[in-house]
């Protein structure tokens, strides 16, 4: 037994140091992207996130990636993204009920992200507003929160997007037999509006943004989104 | 992406129908210094993993570089993979590991690489430069001819 012992301890000092952290990174994450040629990669991300390196990702979908299907959301948290408007006018509710239907099946969503690069792949903030108030809303009555469009910068297309959700939900009010969700209420503590003291706002929970260049510019584009 | 000033009419807007941003948690939802030599992606690597750790208002982020070096289309040091599949000084920092030592490619010039998409390099903790590259394969050469040696006997 003494023998194996000593056999044991360079073994064991070969153990990765995260196995002596026991800390989960709650912000530390994995952009997923298509990787059809090589599925074996996939599980490097899974592992780190078993030893709690890492605790989300998302794939630029609204569906949990195949690799990770039987990975609980308490590991690795999925978060959805809902890529564009399915329909072009912006009325569907697709996203909304195929979330709805995940959660209904056992994976507790408990993030969602609306529209990458709405300002740059031309969809108009009206259309996405209303394309928000079909799919955010529902799903934020169910508790789940929804991140602000990504957008380039907080404020060409994010006003007018604001501006136009809270219409349309000021004009929802007028007719009480419309579907509510539950937007005359505060914002929550932390959460962001496009609110004025007349209008109803349309909540965010949070701001998904993007940063590619240098320390400089990552500190300008954290700064400008932490402070609009 | 530089933001673009904001109309002077809409100030008053602005006010009234406000964005209240601040306090509202930010996610860093892809990030990196693109299509940089290797030493300064490393730099900012370690600087920024730095800095969004002690930010508050950062309250999650992801690195984009989950691939491999040779389909990474922000440059290939910023990958996470080299083209094996193993991972480079990036990509162990990200998980929590010491560097590897591991080369995004073979060399700092995707042209001169002996893997590329159209024939990806497959296997796994080769070594990787070219001499090794064509080592490796050599020694697979005999290995298989010593297999159906023996098996032929």
């Amino acid at each position: 037994m003494r023998s194996f012992t000593i056999l044991l301890a360079p073994a064991l000092l070969w153990l990765p140091t995260s196995l002596a952290d026991s800390a989960r990174n709650l912000k530390r994450g994995l952009a997923y992207t298509p990787n059809d040629n090589w599925p074996e990669d996939d599980k490097l991300w899974s592992d780190a996130a078993e030893k709690g390196v890492l605790s989300w990702y998302y794939n630029f979908g609204w569906e949990a990636s195949k690799a990770y299907e039987s990975v609980p959301q308490s590991t690795f948290e999925f978060v959805p993204l809902m890529w564009g408007a399915a329909t072009a006018n912006g009325t569907d509710s697709y996203f909304a009920g195929n979330i709805s239907e995940i959660i209904d099946k056992g994976r507790d969503i408990t993030h969602v992200m609306m529209f990458s690069q709405p300002d740059g792949s031309g969809i108009k903030p009206k259309i996405a507003a209303r394309s928000w108030i079909n799919n955010a809303v529902p799903l934020q009555a169910k508790g789940v929160k929804v991140g602000l469009p990504i957008v380039g910068d907080p404020y060409n297309w994010v006003t007018p997007f604001l501006a136009n959700c809270s219409d349309i939900l000021a004009n929802k009010e007028k007719k009480p037999n419309k579907r509510d969700g539950g937007a005359r209420d505060e914002p929550a503590a932390g959460a962001g509006s496009g609110a004025s003291d007349k209008k109803p706002a349309c909540k965010f929970d949070f701001v998904p943004i993007t940063s590619y260049g240098n320390m400089s510019t990552l500190k300008d584009r954290v700064e400008l989104f932490a402070t609009a | 992406m530089p933001s673009a000033p904001r109309p002077i009419a809409d100030e008053q807007r602005l006010i009234e129908s406000v964005n209240s941003f601040p306090g509202v948690p930010i996610w860093l939802i892809e990030y990196g210094f693109n299509d940089q030599d290797l030493p300064t992606t490393q730099k900012f690597f370690n600087e920024s993993l730095k800095y969004l750790e002690e930010t508050e208002v950062v309250e999650r982020y992801a690195w984009f570089g989950a691939s491999r070096s040779i389909v990474l289309n922000v440059g290939p040091n910023g990958a996470m993979l080299n083209p094996y599949g193993d991972l480079t000084d990036i990509g162990s920092w990200y998980l929590g590991g010491n560097a590897t030592g591991t080369e995004a490619l073979p060399t700092d010039k995707p042209g001169e690489s002996a893997c590329t998409p159209e024939k990806p390099c497959g296997g796994s903790g080769s070594k990787n430069n070219a001499a090794s590259l064509r080592r490796d394969g050599l020694v697979i050469s005999l290995l298989g001819v010593a297999a159906g040696f023996f098996l032929f006997l």
